[in-house]
């Protein structure tokens, strides 16, 4: 069971972005896209979401391919952080997850779907701000809140884009863990954009490498992030190091 | 279930409540200007002989009965349906444009109102009744522009910026065009132009009245239905579209409920001013964005405004019934100074 991308061209204002790619997601998988900025990453979640119609090609999930009769509900098993977390004044902490389930929340909330949310922030230390206004929170507090709304629709995929920007260093080991911990406990098929190749080292299962909207390499951290890939589509030298514990390093040499 | 995440719920709950409240503290507010409304016009009419006669009490005074009924109650509530008519649908557009400034006249549908109107005034009505004539030009001009905004939206995607804009071209050119209608009519005519313009419940009659009422009455359920992704909203369009929310389809129903329910109560009192850029923002100070307060609420805030200017207009000027777009233009801009140079809105 996966999420399959076949053969995908995806173009932007009539300017090609990606030709023929393709990639399949499978489910309690969590996929690190990693690549350069341009490289075409936001533009393939915004296709796996449903909300950019490939110029050519197939997106299926699970068989059912995506198309202009599915593509209203499409989005529903779909969990999708953009990287616009713009706050609006006048809606809690709460609130906002609670959103996660916007399109099916009847006028009277349920005490559930209250528990459900609020569990949510617990799962981030965020519960003592439940009450608080979106608005107050820092970049980061939002960042999470945000990844709690995503979490709220109770997806079966997730699609992530750069989750971790606005985190410090102990929230985005947090972040990055429950992701992977929750794409293994409920068989999610989880993808996420990171600049980071070190935290996609460290807790992807798998690196899909974009760049200049090809895919340039796919498989484990250990194969896909080689130094001579990496110094080729980043323009700078690259060094892959493993550490004591066995992991990768990715050093930039400058 | 954890202490903490049954504390939560039980804050959200309280929330919930106070809010309720503030609706509930608010129609009340509504109710006793309402009477004061009934009870101020040319003749003041003691409180006492008023709620007899509207609860059509034996021994209620007759003359006060037949003012009431026949003269103040169907204007008094009109400034009820058009201040909900229009608080609603300023909180709506706000909410669905993006734009704080954004009001039921931001899209020129008062200004093609006017339009529509002036053309009706000036050709006799056709030989229509003018009471039919001109309402009904009204609100087929308003119609136009509403077709013209959606039209012109949906070449790009509902996208907001399109749709404002869209609207403010035709803001223009609908002035212009009413501009023109009264530099070519005669002096009489004029007159009745600017005075249909200028906005008035005197216009109102048990007809119109229910008209209006039940388009506004069968529009607001349909609205709460989108109450959520109404307020999903409120967290940007790239977030909605996240959500699943297919924002431009949202955009372009709600825009036609709201044109039509803001079109229906123009055509009958005019160019209302302010109650529909103000009431959503007094509104969204007191309960914030969660659209299922926040738009009933706003529809009570317009109504309880409209309402209060209606008694206004009645006592400013003694003896003189000031049109009461003016009131609420002249009480409604220096509040609204108040609320920027306060830093309370957006932007």
């Amino acid at each position: 069971m996966t999420l399959r991308a076949e053969a995908l061209t995806l173009s932007h204002g009539g300017r090609p972005i990606s030709e023929a790619l393709s990639l399949d997601f499978a489910r309690g998988t969590l996929t690190a896209l990693v690549g350069p900025n341009g490289a075409g990453k936001t533009t393939l979640l915004r296709a796996l979401h449903g909300e950019h119609p490939p110029s050519a090609g197939r997106i299926s999930l699970d068989g059912e391919a995506l198309g202009p009769a599915n593509r209203r509900r499409w989005p529903a098993r779909i969990g999708y952080m953009p990287q616009d977390s713009r706050a609006a004044a006048g809606l809690t902490v709460l609130e906002t997850v609670l959103l996660g389930r916007a399109g099916t929340l009847a006028l009277r909330l349920p005490d559930a779907a209250l528990r459900e949310a609020a569990a949510l922030l617990a799962e981030f230390d965020l519960l003592d701000l439940a009450g608080r206004g979106l608005d107050t929170l820092s970049g980061g507090q939002r960042q999470l809140v945000f990844f709690a709304q995503a979490l709220a629709r109770r997806p079966e995929v997730l699609l992530l884009d750069e989750p971790v920007s606005a985190l410090d260093l102990r929230h985005q080991q947090a972040l990055m863990r429950t992701l992977r911990r929750l794409t293994r406990a409920r068989n999610l098929i989880s993808v996420v954009v990171l600049h980071d190749l070190n935290l996609a080292a460290r807790h992807a299962d798998r690196v899909a490498v974009l760049a200049e909207g090809a895919l340039r390499a796919l498989g484990p951290p250990a194969e896909a992030l080689s130094a001579p890939l990496l110094s080729a589509i980043y323009g700078v030298g690259v060094r892959v190091l493993r550490d004591p514990e066995g992991g990768l390093l990715v050093q930039a040499l400058v | 279930m954890s202490p903490a995440i049954a504390a939560a719920v039980a804050a959200h709950r309280r929330r919930e409540r106070r809010r309720l409240a503030v609706l509930v503290a608010t129609a009340a507010t509504l109710i006793v200007s309402l009477l004061l409304d009934l009870a101020t016009g040319p003749a003041l009419l003691p409180m006492r002989a008023v709620v007899p006669a509207l609860l059509g009490q034996p021994g209620a005074d007759e003359t006060v009965s037949v003012i009431l009924w026949s003269l103040r109650l169907p204007m008094a509530l009109m400034a009820l349906v058009v201040g909900v008519a229009l608080g609603v649908s300023g909180a709506t557009m706000q909410t669905l444009l993006d734009n704080p400034l954004a009001s039921p006249y931001t899209l020129g549908l008062a200004a093609a109102a006017g339009f529509g109107a002036s053309v009706a005034i000036q050709h006799g009505g056709w030989g229509l009744p003018p009471v039919l004539a001109v309402p009904g030009a009204a609100f087929l001009a308003t119609s136009l522009a509403c077709a013209v905004i959606l039209g012109v939206g949906r070449l790009r995607g509902m996208a907001a910026n399109t749709v404002v804009l869209a609207g403010i071209a035709l803001l223009f050119l609908f002035h212009a065009l009413q501009s023109l209608m009264q530099f070519r009519a005669a002096p009489e005519v004029g007159q009745q132009i600017v005075f249909w313009l200028l906005g008035s419940l005197a216009k109102a009659d048990w007809l119109n009245l229910a008209i209006t009422a039940a388009v506004t009455a069968a529009a607001l359920p349909l609205l709460l239905r989108q109450c959520w992704a109404l307020t999903a909203l409120r967290l940007g369009e790239a977030r909605a579209r996240a959500l699943g929310l297919p924002v431009g389809g949202l955009r372009l129903g709600v825009v036609a409920l709201i044109s039509l329910m803001t079109a229906t109560a123009i055509s009958f009192v005019g160019t209302i001013g302010f109650v529909g850029l103000v009431a959503p923002h007094l509104a969204r100070l007191c309960i914030g964005e969660d659209q299922r307060f926040l738009l009933p609420l706003s529809g009570l805030m317009g109504a309880l405004m409209l309402s209060s200017a209606s008694v206004l207009s009645k006592v400013i000027i003694p003896g003189a019934l000031v049109p009461v777009g003016v009131v609420t233009a002249v009480i409604g801009v220096p509040f609204f100074f108040w609320l920027i140079l306060a830093r309370r809105l957006p932007g």
